[in-house]
């Protein structure tokens, strides 16, 4: 190929997507931390003045932003003790020889599909004091164990982990079901043969082949974490009392309700920091194990 | 595949299904009651007079058909907008062995790990200073690029896989680099295209953040603004077309799932790459 015609065609084919994601997704994210620095009252035309670290303090002495990080390890915490086994447990349904799998499949992962506005809706009634279930309980006879599910302080971060595990269990479902699908069947007509049941089967075989899911799972299970906005702003907007706030939702409520810009933007950068370290972190975790266990085979 | 013991199965399977499908269910009766029934009616019970004004008053009060409008006219052309970008990075990163490829790959890769939420301060301010708050073209164009990231992962991962002896015999038919991608190369990417695109419509179509913070004509609210300041008014004085806006914003996302179940699944798996 004509080395010059090549190189036009390259700029051609890469400048309007580099120029475009360069002004609407760098550019914008080098300002949050630049503007971490800078205090501003969200009017257009007043410049905005240097502040120094006073953002960040300001952050740190902020006891909802301690509250936000402890609702994410919730939400992580709930990923690996609610979520992963229920997952694990539909997609061992949705992949096996049962007769309406395909029903059951369908029944499990359309809540993750939805609009996470209106599915959230939903749940802020079914769980107000006279909602769905509380009805439930009662009719059931278990009028003991009633609440206010999302008005009680103590109680309403749970609340939206449970809703939030509701939402993702069939998108999860789906990734272990590609998992689990692409074990040969013949490992496992072999353990028949040497007289393995079925526990032994999912302990010796299905969980260790699924190691790269889980490490997926992990992954997704942490940096899905850190960005859950919707499923607070929607269904508590962060209250009572900032008891449900996460750090989008502080970042949000900062700027756009109390016009507090710049610390809006030290959330905004302590999001970006604690997103790439993580990435990279689980990255060259995982990575540095499969290396290593490649070179546990060659030797 | 492990075989599981029948019974046990189907009971798991069956309530599980009942845990995930009956909220939508109470819904949906909720939907065509008015309060005295929803607040007094057992939670199995069917509606006593099927009261389908209230999807009437949704639609229209709450200009929720307005909404599903504007959130395809957001999706569909975001996600055209998308892929084409998408496309043409994909073929340069994927057939041109070039000293700044890593880098570039890289660069695109950082949107898939910073939260976009955390661009919200300095677009809004900047869609501010420009007046161009309220804007069909600028959101498009957003939504469109916010998407980038993940497609250009995906499909320049599937172009690699696709030969290059192709481009060759192409080029010596003397098919130029921009049609080469469009005519040969685009139809040939069509599995991991639509993956892509599937998901980014999805996306696009359920945004919440960037409507809130850039959009304040009611006209052009997508389906998520619409249901909540819907909700914001009536608060629970009027259940029933509340209920019956839920109903309506979910539909079309379940009809375009059931129409590309595959895909959508697909995409879902490849998806949790991004997140």
């Amino acid at each position: 190929m004509n080395k010059r015609k090549a190189y036009g065609a390259i700029a051609i084919l890469l400048l309007p997507g580099l120029l475009l994601y360069t002004i609407a997704f760098i550019y914008p994210a080098i300002q949050t931390v630049y503007q971490s620095f800078f205090d501003w009252n969200g009017i257009f035309n007043v410049p905005l003045t240097f502040d120094g670290i006073n953002n960040y303090k300001e952050m740190l002495d902020n006891p909802n932003f301690y509250r936000s990080l402890k609702n994410v390890g919730l939400f992580i915490a709930a990923s690996f003790v609610l979520i992963l086994p229920i997952a694990l447990s539909l997609a061992l349904v949705v992949t096996s020889r049962m007769r309406g799998k395909r029903f059951f499949k369908v029944a499990f992962f359309i809540p993750s599909i939805l609009p996470l506005t209106s599915v959230g809706l939903m749940w802020q009634f079914l769980l107000k004091s006279d909602g769905l279930v509380n009805k439930l309980l009662e009719m059931f006879g278990l009028s003991s164990l009633t609440h206010d599910w999302l008005g009680e302080p103590a109680l309403a971060i749970y609340t939206v982990v449970v809703v939030n595990a509701w939402i993702y269990c069939g998108q999860n479902m789906i990734i272990f079901a590609s998992g689990l699908v692409a074990i040969p069947d013949e490992i496992y007509e072999a353990a028949s043969l040497d007289g393995a049941n079925s526990f032994h089967k999912l302990k010796h075989i299905t969980l260790p082949l699924m190691k790269e899911i889980f490490k997926v799972f992990a992954v997704l299970a942490v940096t899905q974490s850190i960005r859950v906005f919707g499923q607070i702003y929607v269904i508590t907007g962060g209250g009572p009392n900032g008891a449900t706030d996460v750090p989008t939702t502080l970042l949000y409520n900062e700027a756009f309700k109390f016009n507090n810009f710049g610390v809006g933007n030290s959330i905004g950068t302590f999001m970006i920091v604690a997103a790439l370290v993580v990435t990279v972190l689980m990255n060259f975790l995982t990575s540095s194990r499969s290396r290593a266990k490649k070179k546990g085979v060659q030797a | 595949m492990i075989k599981l013991k029948r019974t046990p199965v189907y009971v798991f399977s069956v309530i599980a299904a009942v845990i995930f499908l009956y909220p939508l269910l109470y819904s949906f009766f909720s939907s065509l009651k008015d309060n005295v029934e929803i607040y007094n009616n057992s939670v199995f019970s069917l509606p006593d007079v099927w009261r389908w004004n209230n999807y009437k008053m949704a639609l229209v009060d709450a200009k929720i058909s307005r909404a599903i409008l504007n959130s395809f006219i957001y999706a569909i052309p975001g996600t055209f907008l998308c892929l084409v970008l998408s496309l043409m990075i994909a073929f340069v990163l994927s057939r041109y062995k070039l000293r700044m490829n890593g880098f570039l790959y890289n660069y695109f890769a950082i949107g898939l790990m910073i939260p976009v939420f955390s661009l919200m301060i300095p677009i809004s301010k900047v869609v501010g200073a420009l007046h161009l708050f309220n804007s069909y073209p600028l959101m498009i164009v957003l939504y469109g690029v916010f998407e980038m990231p993940l497609a250009i992962f995906l499909i320049t991962g599937y172009m690699k896989g696709i030969s290059k002896e192709l481009d060759e015999s192409a080029i010596i038919d003397g098919c130029g680099p921009i049609r080469l991608l469009f005519q040969i190369i685009a139809p040939l990417t069509m599995p991991a295209v639509s993956t892509a695109g599937i998901l980014s419509f999805f996306d696009i179509y359920n945004d919440l953040v960037w409507n809130v913070i850039l959009i304040s004509d009611q006209n052009m609210n997508n389906i998520s603004m619409a249901l909540m300041s819907f909700v914001g008014q009536q608060g629970s004085s009027q259940l029933g077309p509340t209920f019956a806006g839920i109903m309506l914003t979910i539909v079309p996302t379940i009809v375009v799932y059931l129409l590309f179940q595959e895909k959508v699944e697909k995409g879902l798996s490849a998806g949790a790459v991004k997140e």
